[in-house]
């Protein structure tokens, strides 16, 4: 499997009235194609941080980040926008789908700045969104008229519309009950099936066994890491056991 | 009270950038309305105190010297409603004043005699005036105009002659002539009046209170003529106090009046913007307003807190803005008064400017509260939930699935009609900021080239050269011996100071009473700078034409029969046409034979002449006065003496035929002195001239001032309907952004770039733009057929107008694109890790 993604010393430096924080310490790191990376750690850890960081959503203080061997981190910040356009997807713990917008509207919104608007385009949508289990009734509503599940289901959509070559997702059961997380959790464990790259943040055990490797955080660097058990070939109490051992070793 | 201005103080404080707009449009707003108002009400007070202080006559009558005569006073000694009157002489002309790095200052000057001043005014000579040599005592607003100062030599030159006074002193006119009087000794007026051409009588008059000055006036007029052996219509000038005062006002105000409509706009623009500004704020904050609710705060402090803000800010600024308000209306006020003489000390008054100011921050006030007032609409839980209008529940407008183009015009357009209601006050703002730069542009570029008004807005025939002739002159031999000349290319024979009365109606049911310059020529066709707005110049012997004002006095349109009256003869004729004219309004046009049906004794006394491209205007003169001999006014001058016998013979010969030509109205003279056994001959052959006039200069002078007073208004106008617009689009884009700062943050995060954003946001307002402008031009049209009917006919091409627009369009485009550069500073890791 080839990088994806890949970092070098990467650090990340917060400023506050002269008292500075660093978040992010000398991180080195791979993302691998078509692989499911979790990445976990206690809160403060650095974990939403590096997500940014490794999107392009925010640039790193030092240090370098690679897409496909290209060093994104000294792009402008209009053309890191261009990057996340053409080769990121997005899911969101809060979702920030547009309120006045409808669920439709929401997903061009993300679609038509990358991409012309074709009827495939507007027929990929609506595929997608019944692949999700949002059903035409649903469409032209609007993100108030919808529960959470739904709402973050019309996220993925949008995230996943461009067809972009790395899906990120910031806790993206973190706002959601524990049905609505569940079945948000088996769309994405879908799109890992059919070959889509996913960095996952989480701090949730549950949400963390949909992923094929976990990378431990803490005070900003890497200190562990787990290959788990493949999907097809090992039950879920295998995986169980398998996460849980490795969490304990990282003192969980 | 503690609380609700720590509320206020905190809002201001969080939007320090959109409350510092704010106090600079608010300030600008206070200074130009109160300046305006203050030296409106100033204005009023000038001709008052310039009659007051200078104690001169109200009412005044001037008539041309050699139509006037001693026995019109009778009808003012015998009249119960005359109080006191009295009368002067003066003589004015165009004279080069002083020689500049730029060249000669041309300038209108009346000069009166100390005796005639001291007569018409309480004028009191300076100790000087008596041992001075030549001494002169200007008006005292010529002092800047001609950059002199007490004890200066004075030179002045007209007509090839030359005379030096001794600057005496300024003073303070009274209201005849104000502005442009000079007062020297008996001896030196007596030399001016013989050496210029037009001199006139002024007479003063006072009546009684309860008298009509109008009255009186009309009344002297008719008696003297009736008591004149002239046709006095071209050459008596009457006008009233009341008249005088009111177009005094009307000309010193009409820059603060242009004012007080800019600041219209830049109130009206605060008020809109307030009331934007608190609607965003209040959706903005609407969890902070449910938060402060559950604390305890009544939704009364809360919307308290809002008022107290823009009254804080409305306060500020005023009392920033009173200072420069007051400077601006002293400012105001003294180029008002400066534009009637008036030189005295003015303190702008100071009663207005608080009004003013008080008036701005209650409007504003007002408008906060209405808005405020909305607060109460949201109980703690409903704040909580953001309020049920930030849930939307409408139908889709312009769904994403049918973009055709570029999404952004797309995303652009669909908030812009999600929030159409928001955008009427902005567009009504870019509605008045239009309507006050395409007003502003069009003057400017109309008046913008003194061509264009020498060219069109005269209403007067501009050749190079004007002969008026004297003596026994046959106008077709005169004229045919000019244009033999091979630098003329082409004469024209036209009248000099001829006057009718008109009025609406045929002749038989009309006696006109109102007197209006007259032009004759021949052909019109022919005449190349008397441009019509309507209808064509006459060509029949029944028709005639009238300048904008004329006909609007008249109340005359074109194919109306309007009677014209000459001489007691009364007839009618068909208005064929309406001429352009900014600087020469009272005229109307007849044909020669027009002319003649009124007079038939009637011959050209004036030669139009027109000279061929590159042909040098000065020597052609010196060419035409050694043909026909000097100016008629030349041979009256006692200074014109030889240095032999009989050139001094010659010369007080000359004198004596040129005072009975010009006095006596004699058409020829010849003369034969005997001195010892020579005889000295001569005649007033070579006397043809009576006046030689630079008439393209002298209008040019005119045309410079025009330019002047309309290029300085014309770019205020545009300047501060510039700054509102990007005042307001900052206010307003600022306000966008904070309101939609999530929104924003999440479409960057979906990929779009800050320029993409910044084009959005700027794009909306593009449509709004777009309707405003046209509305305002649609609404400049009746103002500026404001300015066509009491000023000129102001042509703009369509095309000039669209180019404008276009102007303006992508100006508001551009300082919105520009204003919404904050939004390269929403980070989206800020957002999300909010």
């Amino acid at each position: 499997m080839k990088a994806i993604l890949k970092t070098e010393k990467l650090c990340k430096t917060f400023s506050n009235e002269g008292l500075q924080q660093h978040v992010i310490k000398n991180l080195d790191l791979e993302i691998m194609e078509k692989d499911f990376t979790v990445i976990m750690g206690s809160s403060g850890s650095g974990k939403s941080t590096l997500l940014y960081a490794l999107s392009g959503m925010d640039k790193p203080t030092m240090g370098k980040v690679f897409f496909n061997d290209e060093d994104i981190s000294d792009y402008s910040n209009d053309k890191l926008a261009v990057f996340r356009r053409e080769h990121c997807g997005f899911v969101f713990q809060s979702i920030y789908l547009l309120e006045n917008m409808n669920v439709i509207d929401n997903i061009l919104t993300g679609a038509l700045v990358a991409q012309k608007n074709t009827p495939e385009l507007v027929a990929g949508v609506k595929e997608l969104l019944k692949k999700v289990g949002i059903d035409e009734p649903l469409w032209r509503k609007f993100p108030n008229q919808l529960s959470g599940g739904e709402c973050q289901r019309v996220g993925i959509v949008r995230a996943i519309i461009n067809e972009p070559q790395i899906l990120f997702a910031d806790e993206p059961t973190g706002a959601l009950n524990s049905s609505s997380g569940q079945d948000v959790l088996d769309v994405f464990t879908e799109l890992h099936k059919s070959g889509q790259s996913i960095v996952m943040v989480t701090h949730d055990i549950k949400t963390a066994l949909r992923g094929s490797r976990v990378i431990y955080l803490r005070d900003g660097g890497v200190v562990g890491e787990h290959r788990m058990p493949d999907y097809e070939t090992d039950d879920i109490t295998k995986r169980k056991e398998s996460l849980q051992d490795f969490l304990n070793e990282m003192g969980w | 009270m503690k609380k609700i201005l720590r509320l206020s103080f905190a809002n201001i404080k969080k939007h320090k950038k959109e409350s510092v707009l704010f106090m600079i449009l608010i300030t600008l707003g206070v200074v130009l309305l109160s300046a305006s108002v203050s030296a409106v009400t100033g204005i009023k007070t000038i001709t008052p105190r310039m009659v007051e202080e200078s104690g001169c006559y109200k009412n005044f009558v001037s008539i041309r010297q050699d139509h006037y005569s001693d026995r019109y006073l009778e009808f003012l000694k015998e009249n119960p409603d005359v109080e006191s009157f009295d009368h002067a002489g003066f003589v004015t002309d165009i004279i080069k004043a002083r020689q500049t790095d730029e060249g000669d200052i041309l300038t209108d000057i009346s000069f009166v005699s100390l005796g005639g001043e001291c007569r018409m005014e309480s004028f009191e000579p300076d100790p000087d005036f008596w041992s001075a040599d030549h001494p002169i005592v200007l008006a005292s607003a010529m002092r800047d105009k001609l950059d002199l100062s007490e004890g200066d030599a004075f030179t002045i030159s007209w007509d090839n002659k030359e005379f030096t006074f001794t600057l005496v002193g300024f003073y303070e006119t009274g209201i005849w002539n104000y502005g442009s009087k000079a007062v020297v000794n008996e001896e030196d007026f007596a030399y001016l009046e013989n050496s210029m051409d037009d001199r006139y009588e002024m007479i003063g008059i006072n009546t009684t209170e309860v008298a009509d000055d109008r009255t009186v006036l009309a009344d002297f007029k008719a008696f003297a003529e009736e008591a004149s052996v002239n046709d006095l219509s071209g050459s008596v000038y009457a006008i009233s106090y009341e008249e005088t005062v009111s177009a005094n006002e009307l000309n010193m105000s009409l820059l603060s009046i242009i004012m007080m409509i800019m600041s219209a706009v830049i109130v009206i623009a605060i008020l809109i913007m307030i009331r934007f500004r608190i609607v965003s704020d209040i959706q903005e904050q609407i969890v902070s307003i449910g938060v402060l609710e559950a604390i305890g705060y009544t939704s009364g402090q809360i919307a308290a807190s809002y008022i107290a803000e823009y009254i804080l800010i409305a306060l500020v600024s005023s009392l920033v803005g009173i200072a420069p308000a007051m400077a601006m209306a002293k400012g105001l006020l003294k180029n008002a008064a400066s534009g009637v003489g008036y030189g005295g000390s003015l303190a702008a008054p100071v009663l207005p400017v608080f009004i003013c100011t008080a008036a701005v921050i209650l409007f504003i006030g007002l408008t906060a509260f209405s808005k405020a007032c909305s607060v109460r609409k949201y109980p703690p839980v409903m704040a909580f939930r953001k309020g049920i209008e930030t849930h939307s529940f409408k139908k889709t407008i312009l769904p994403l699935e049918k973009t055709k183009g570029s999404v952004h015009v797309r995303l652009a357009v669909k908030d812009l009609f999600g929030n159409a209601k928001n955008h009427v006050g902005l567009t009504v703002c870019i509605m008045a900021c239009t309507v006050l730069a395409l007003s502003g542009f069009v003057l400017g570029t109309f008046f913008g080239s003194p061509d264009r008004i020498l060219g069109s807005v005269c209403g007067h025939e501009l050749c190079d050269i004007r002969i008026e002739a004297v003596g026994d002159v046959e106008p077709e031999v005169f004229a045919g011996e000019l244009e033999g000349m091979p630098e003329v290319r082409q004469v024209l024979t036209t009248a000099s100071d001829i006057g009718v009365k008109a009025a609406f109606g045929d002749a038989e049911n009309k006696s006109p009473d109102t007197s209006y310059h007259l032009e004759v020529y021949e052909d019109y066709s022919k005449t190349s700078t008397i441009v019509l707005t309507k209808g064509r110049l006459p060509e029949h012997e029944n028709e005639v034409s009238a300048t904008v004002q004329s006909a609007k006095m008249i109340g005359a349109e074109v194919g109306d029969t309007i009677t014209l009256e000459h001489g007691k003869v009364k007839k009618d004729y068909v208005m064929t046409g309406i001429v352009n004219s900014a600087v020469n309004p009272d005229t109307v046009y007849l044909t020669t034979a027009g002319f003649k049906r009124m007079n038939p004794a009637y011959a050209p006394s004036a030669f139009d002449i027109y000279l061929n491209e590159g042909t040098d205007r000065k020597a052609f003169a010196d060419l035409l006065r050694e043909r026909y001999g000097k100016e008629i006014a030349e041979y009256k001058d006692d200074k014109a003496k030889g240095d032999t016998t009989e050139e001094k013979i010659r010369a007080m010969a000359d004198k004596k035929m040129a005072e009975a030509m010009t006095e006596q109205g004699v058409s020829y003279m010849e003369y034969a002195i005997c001195v010892g056994d020579r005889i000295i001959t001569g005649s007033t052959s070579l006397m043809k001239i009576k006046t030689l006039t630079f008439v393209r200069e002298e209008m040019e002078e005119i045309a410079d001032m025009l330019l002047i007073s309309f290029a300085g208004i014309a770019a205020i106008m545009m300047i501060v309907s510039g700054i509102v617009v990007i005042l307001i689009l900052s206010i307003l884009m600022a306000s966008t952004i904070r309101k939609q700062y999530k929104e924003l943050g999440i479409m960057k995060g979906l990929g779009y770039t800050s320029r993409e954003l910044k084009f959005q946001l700027a794009f909306r307002i593009v449509p709004v733009a777009f309707a405003a402008v046209i509305l305002g031009t649609v609404l400049s049209i009746p103002l500026m057929g404001v300015v066509n009917a009491y000023v000129c006919k102001v042509t703009v091409s369509a095309f000039t107008v669209i180019l404008l627009d276009i102007a303006i369009l992508f100006y508001c485009f551009v300082c919105a694109y520009i204003s919404a550069r904050r939004i390269k500073k929403i980070s989206v890791y800020e957002l999300i890790s909010e």
